[in-house]
């Protein structure tokens, strides 16, 4: 996972599927939840805006997807005015 | 509204299982639900100063059972960056959720970061809850 922090204080964030088989996320991102696909050998964004509340906050839980990807993912983002610290928590299943 | 994610996991022998994760940004001193687990259980946290409280209450009407106490569950840490100006905190709470003949494994981690410019803590956590094999 990478961010990127643009002048308007806007965070992209990048999520990184290294593994051969696409994997299904939950996302909470500033308390609208939503599902989404990580592709397969590839990235994929998310915006975090720059604007309203000054804390912006992401939450992703990824799903393991066979042998290929066994484990339990949560990341947790928190970016505010231009700053971002995230955790991450991995566990087998 | 407490943000909490939960979904289902497939396991190869049929077992239910279940992760949970969430975060709160709270204040030293202050109790948070962290994790709900309708019917089973419901872990809060306190933090306050260097310590990190956690209060599980049961909600199963069975017996839960501490395998590990806080701090004790293995595992590596890995920070980046300017991490450890969060000061990074990290533990792991195991217990055993058991009603009647059915039993749960529940696996906590759970992690803090201190932001000191607004004076919180957030405190994330994962939970695995596993169906125990029948005996």
């Amino acid at each position: 996972m990478t961010a990127v922090v643009d002048r308007d204080n806007s965070t992209v964030v990048t999520v990184h599927n290294g593994t051969d088989v696409p994997l299904q996320a939950a996302r909470d991102l500033d308390g609208t939840a939503s599902s989404i696909s990580l592709a397969a050998h590839g990235p994929t964004t998310i915006g975090l805006p720059g604007t309203g509340s000054g804390v912006h906050r992401l939450h992703l839980q990824i799903l393991p997807n066979g042998r290929e990807f066994p484990d339990v993912v949560s990341l947790l983002v928190t970016a505010e005015h231009g700053s971002i610290a995230g955790q991450a928590f991995v566990s087998e299943t | 509204m407490h943000g909490q994610l939960n979904n289902g996991l497939d396991i190869a022998d049929g077992r239910l299982a279940l992760l949970l994760s969430a975060a709160k940004e709270i204040e030293p001193g202050s109790r948070a639900m962290l994790l709900l687990a309708e019917g089973l259980f419901r872990l809060d946290v306190v933090v306050a100063e260097d310590t990190l409280r956690t209060v599980l209450r049961n909600l199963s009407g069975g017996v839960i059972e501490t395998e590990t106490t806080l701090g004790t569950i293995t595992g590596e840490s890995i920070l980046f960056g300017d991490a450890a100006s969060y000061e990074p905190g990290r533990a792991g709470l195991g217990f055993t959720i058991t009603t009647g003949a059915d039993a749960v494994w529940v696996r906590a981690m759970i992690a803090t970061l201190r932001f000191a410019d607004r004076g919180t803590v957030q405190v994330g956590a994962q939970a695995i809850l596993l169906q125990a094999p029948v005996a």
